[in-house]
């Protein structure tokens, strides 16, 4: 069945802030259109909100990436300002939302600690608490961003304290001076009971010669970081127009070398590849919910929860509510302009249609399940599989050929060397497939 | 499974999804659309349509309705019952202190306007829930009609007593479960008597108009829904409902359905 929303389309939606291991990106009918306003958010919220089981709530709250809120000279004032906005945009997005749906996850994005104290980000969450309805602390995820740069050990104890229970360190460009610090943080952390950390190394890390990112992936692997993210690519681009794609890479298949012999050294090390650069040890949730099938993928990367709207709340923060995705304006004084005229500052957004769900829901499967069982999703779509997606099969032939998948009959399979080449068999999905007649020559060595 | 005997759910269309040999059968001069719900009375009696027309009994298909718009609103003048051939109809009254009181929801095949026979003015709203197309049946003429076709007077009767039926359903003292799992079952049956899927259909109506309906708080329906899926009565995915065991709905169902 054609269905109303489809679970997390896979979008992976940059921002501006450091890449986190997301999902794919697959090109768009029309794209973000700046059509897509305030009333179109109110429109999509009352739609989920008349779903028979409304769907829980999912709060990432984004920071500029500059300028810095906080300086040494203004005592905090503009960190204050932004709080105060950041705090009505909170009260004024609660009231879209029926009160039984909770928040079951807060991501706090872009290091806000280089703009606020620990203590601001715990009166954020208490600001939340007065809006929102708070789902169960032992369901809660409340995970928060943070960089050695920008983080006192003195910080732990108030973020602890403050719900957090997941840390996520990207780190992208050279950080040896780091590595004690890093090494620091993560040993406070756990100390004080937070025992959830990401690791995510991407970007420049990865033009380094390969003795220097042997030596790194060491260093971080004693960390024993309960998801070790690797990401070669910072994000590809928001669906602008039909044109704009993130799959140019994996439809061109550029990254020459290493990806395969990373993986193995962190497989080595006792983690498995989930999938999409994603390692876990062997008893984390997300690796026993991919031995039973139960994992998803969604704007946040991987998990093991239901599938929640994910509401986005500060400049350039994304939203994915029902079929729709929106963002704020990404410019700190338009984003306040909104804010200050007591509007929802939507900049731009886009409803994803039937076809381009159906094909999320594929992707979603295939980078989650690993498999597609092609008359399940015929029945479930009403749609006779493999007519419908005739051209897609064909190019998988190609990677089928590789050993990255298996075809069978009635099903698909992907391989372990498969897992690592995700993006490029999703890619086979895209449903505005590149008007160049899909040259598609990945290469499995690439860092997804 | 159902009355109408065990379905053939894989081939059967998952409403509201357009199966081109349901709905996409608009009917011409001489056929019925396979929707209407007179057709297997005016079948049976032998009355093609173009002999209704000679009749001038109109049978008018309507432009279609877009959401939110109404069919007909509370007072206005009764003139015609309507078939819904495509979408979804709601029915509601506002009281004084202008809550909304949900009566009902009516399928392709259902008959609205029943209850305005009496009083000749529509007696409650009824807005299109999703885009809507209607057949719309001259009243006094139909009503002439019935008077020389028993078979369609019969029909008329047994239309109206189900509205009537309909209408006092969760009247009774029943619990929210038992409310849950009888709105699902009636809405399976429903559909499944036109030629859609019993075990698989789409909730066009939001959770606010079905517990409305069901006399519930939305939260309420939302959490009996839940057990229900952790039960494995049932499998929603935002808007689509999978029935998984029926049996067990129908034994939930029985002190509101009694069937």
């Amino acid at each position: 069945m054609a269905a109303y929303p489809a679970p997390s389309a896979l979008l992976q939606l940059p921002r501006h802030d450091p890449p986190r291991p997301g999902c794919l990106c697959f090109r768009t009918r029309a794209g973000l259109t700046t059509r897509f306003q305030e009333r179109e958010l109110r429109q999509i919220a009352t739609i989920t909100n008349g779903d028979p089981i409304p769907r829980p709530l999912s709060l990432c709250i984004a920071f500029p990436q500059r300028p810095l809120l906080r300086t040494a000279a203004d005592g905090g004032a503009r960190g204050n300002a932004y709080l105060t906005r950041l705090y009505r945009e909170i009260a004024m997005s609660a009231e879209l939302f029926d009160r039984d749906r909770q928040v079951e996850q807060v991501h706090v994005l872009d290091y806000a600690l280089r703009h606020l104290h620990a203590d601001q980000l715990a009166e954020a969450m208490d600001v939340i608490g007065r809006h929102y309805s708070w789902a169960a602390p032992e369901r809660t995820l409340r995970s928060v961003e943070l960089e050695p740069a920008s983080t006192r050990r003195a910080d732990i104890p108030a973020l602890v304290d403050a719900g957090f229970n997941r840390a996520v360190f990207n780190l992208d460009s050279d950080l040896d001076s780091d590595i004690p610090a890093l090494a620091g943080l993560v040993e406070d952390l756990r100390q004080h009971g937070l025992r959830n950390i990401h690791v995510n190394l991407s970007g420049r890390l990865f033009e380094q010669p390969s003795a220097e990112l042997d030596a790194l992936l060491t260093q971080m692997l004693a960390l024993r970081p309960d998801r070790l993210g690797l990401r070669r690519q910072a994000r590809p681009p928001l669906p602008e127009t039909g044109q704009q794609t993130g799959n140019e890479e994996a439809a061109t298949g550029v990254q020459p070398d290493g990806f395969e012999n990373l993986a193995q050294r962190v497989e080595a090390a006792g983690y498995v590849h989930i999938g999409l650069g994603c390692f876990t040890p062997p008893d984390n949730r997300l690796a026993l919910a991919d031995r039973q099938e139960e994992l998803r993928c969604d704007l946040l990367g991987y998990t093991t929860r239901a599938e929640s709207d994910i509401v986005g709340l500060g400049v350039g923060a994304l939203s994915h509510i029902g079929s729709c995705l929106s963002q704020n304006p990404r410019d700190l004084p338009s984003w306040e302009d909104a804010i200050d005229h007591g509007r929802l500052p939507t900049w731009r957004g886009m409803q994803l249609d039937e076809n381009e769900l159906l094909r999320a829901e594929l992707i979603q499967q295939l980078v989650c399940q690993g498999a597609l069982d092609y008359t399940a999703i015929g029945r479930q779509y009403g749609i006779d599989f493999r007519q419908r997606f005739a051209n897609a099969l064909t190019r998988l032939e190609t990677l089928a050929a590789q050993g990255l998948v298996e075809l069978h009959p009635t099903r698909l399979h992907v391989t372990v060397r498969g897992r690592l080449a995700l993006p490029a068999l999703a890619a086979c999905f895209d449903p505005h497939p590149a008007a160049d007649g899909d040259v598609l020559r990945p290469h499995i060595a690439r860092i997804p | 499974m159902t009355r109408e005997g065990k379905p053939d759910v894989g081939e059967r269309a998952v409403f509201p999804q357009i199966d081109i040999n349901i709905v996409a059968d608009d009917g011409d001069d001489s056929q019925f659309c396979s929707t209407c719900a007179f057709s297997q009375v005016f079948m049976a009696e032998g009355v093609p349509k173009d002999g209704l027309r000679d009749m001038h009994v109109l049978v008018e298909h309507t432009e279609p309705l877009h959401p939110g718009e109404h069919v007909f609103r509370e007072g206005d003048p009764f003139t015609a019952i309507a078939a819904v051939r495509a979408g979804t109809v709601k029915t509601y009254l506002v009281d004084r202190q202008g809550r909304e009181q949900v009566l009902g929801f009516h399928l392709p095949g259902e008959i609205i306007g029943l209850n305005a026979i009496d009083g000749e003015r529509y007696p409650c709203n009824a807005v299109a829930l999703d885009t809507v197309t209607l057949c719309r049946f001259s009243f006094p003429k139909i009503a002439l009609l019935a008077t020389r076709l028993p078979r369609l007077q019969q029909h008329l009767f047994r239309l109206m007593s189900r509205d009537i039926g309909n209408a006092s359903m969760f009247a009774g003292d029943c619990s929210a479960d038992e409310r849950v799992a009888a709105f699902l079952v009636t809405l399976s049956r429903r559909l499944a008597a036109r030629g859609f899927s019993p075990l698989r259909f789409r909730l066009i109506m939001s959770r606010t108009d079905i517990a409305n309906y069901l006399r519930q708080a939305p939260e309420t329906v939302s959490r009996v829904l839940r057990r229900f899926e952790r039960d494995r009565l049932i499998h929603i995915s935002r808007r689509e409902v999978e029935i998984l065991d029926m049996a067990g709905l129908e034994t939930l169902a029985t002190s509101v359905l009694r069937i």
